[in-house]
């Protein structure tokens, strides 16, 4: 979901109205009347509302003789190693991802191949698109029926292509809707065949 | 030494009380070690948003008119198809033709189901309580929240993670700290 509306620095604002909240108008315990759009709206405002924001480094210290210098730029000094790698780095060189630091060829590689959780933003359920797949033609079967051969055979193929895929990031794989869905991929082929041969009976008669 | 990242555990996240259906997928949120998640999840796709602790700047949860506006759909859908029950039943009953009377009793049929699932759905939703919506202020300005979209579940999650927010970023904001984002109204 986008961002509903910009900051107005000084005074924090309503989310919806941007009015001015007034003095202590956020408070966890108890509803208060929004100026603005006179909603009841309760809530905490925390330190780093009134911290400035951190500037990213754009130039790094220059390291002295005998101290550890960053791998990518061997004349300044080493600030910190990559959470990754362990190679030294850089405040120039340092992204922070999440609570971790990496080297920016860490990041490179995380966002290639997706290997780092932290900056994955979409994943597609493999096993629920089995699930469906299998599930839906059944609920319009009298209609559908021809297609039924088309997607039961999908439904166990994407359930077997993305049997090993990475599942959701928080109920990981679950492949027991992908189970489902080859059962219900088995059942349309069934049903399908089934409605045929009543067919091919009733026309032989 | 390799230059590739080391493939990192899955983070582990718990689940926080409370749940959205919004027309962007079903929301959720998650509690990371350093991080609130958000989970939005529309059929077969996966929607992620972090909000890192240390940079959340406030929490708001804002009353909505959405259990109001469900309360009069469902219970005007409820009430309807219920008349229409008792209509077709009533005229079935008092039929003098009595070839009549089992077209009467099936639309009967038909429609107490559809009453039933509206009264009980309203039910549920005057059971929830009070409708919401969370925010979340970062640099970047105010984010929706897809979850909790109830009071209680929103009013259980602040107390969840306020004490964590305010733990990641040193302590409660002091009287001191608090001036530049009092407003003026």
């Amino acid at each position: 979901m986008p961002s509903v509306s910009s900051v107005v620095y000084g005074a924090l604002t309503c989310p919806e109205c941007a009015a001015a909240l007034p003095s202590q108008a956020l408070v966890p315990e108890k509803d208060e009347l929004c100026p603005g759009c006179r909603v009841p709206i309760r809530g905490r405002v925390f330190r780093a509302w009134s911290t400035p924001e951190p500037q990213s480094a754009t130039v790094s210290d220059r390291a002295l003789e005998g101290e550890a210098v960053c791998f990518f730029h061997p004349s300044n000094r080493a600030a910190l190693p990559c959470d990754s790698c362990g190679r030294f780095i850089c405040t120039v060189c340092e992204l922070r991802v999440g609570s971790r630091h990496l080297c920016p060829v860490c990041l490179g590689n995380g966002l290639g191949k997706q290997k780092l959780p932290e900056i994955i933003s979409k994943r597609f359920l493999w096993s629920f698109a089995a699930f469906w797949i299998g599930l839906m033609p059944l609920i319009a079967i009298l209609m559908l029926w021809p297609v039924l051969v088309i997607t039961g055979a999908s439904a166990i193929i994407v359930a077997l292509i993305g049997w090993n895929r990475p599942g959701s990031l928080v109920r990981g794989r679950q492949h027991w809707a992908a189970v489902v869905g080859i059962l219900l991929g088995l059942a349309q082929l069934g049903v399908a065949f089934g409605i045929f041969s009543i067919i091919q009976a009733a026309r032989s008669r | 030494m390799s230059s590739d990242p080391t493939p990192t555990p899955a983070p582990v996240h718990h689940k926080l009380p409370g749940g959205g259906v919004h027309w962007t997928g079903r929301g959720k949120l998650w509690l990371g070690d350093d991080h609130l998640f958000e989970v939005t999840t529309l059929f077969v796709v996966e929607s992620y948003r972090r909000f890192f602790f240390r940079e959340i700047k406030a929490l708001t949860v804002r009353r909505t008119k959405a259990r109001l506006i469900w309360a009069l759909v469902l219970g005007g859908l409820g009430l309807l198809f219920a008349l229409v029950t008792a209509g077709f039943a009533w005229s079935g009953f008092k039929s003098s033709a009595v070839e009549v009377r089992p077209l009467m009793y099936g639309m009967a049929i038909i429609f107490a189901p559809l009453a039933v699932l509206c009264l009980t759905l309203l039910g549920f939703n005057l059971a929830l309580g009070p409708s919401c919506r969370c925010y979340v202020l970062t640099a970047t300005g105010w984010h929706a929240l897809a979850a909790p979209s109830r009071l209680g579940p929103a009013v259980q999650v602040q107390a969840r993670i306020i004490p964590i927010i305010e733990a990641a970023q040193g302590g409660a904001p002091d009287s001191e700290t608090a001036a530049p984002y009092q407003g003026t109204s």
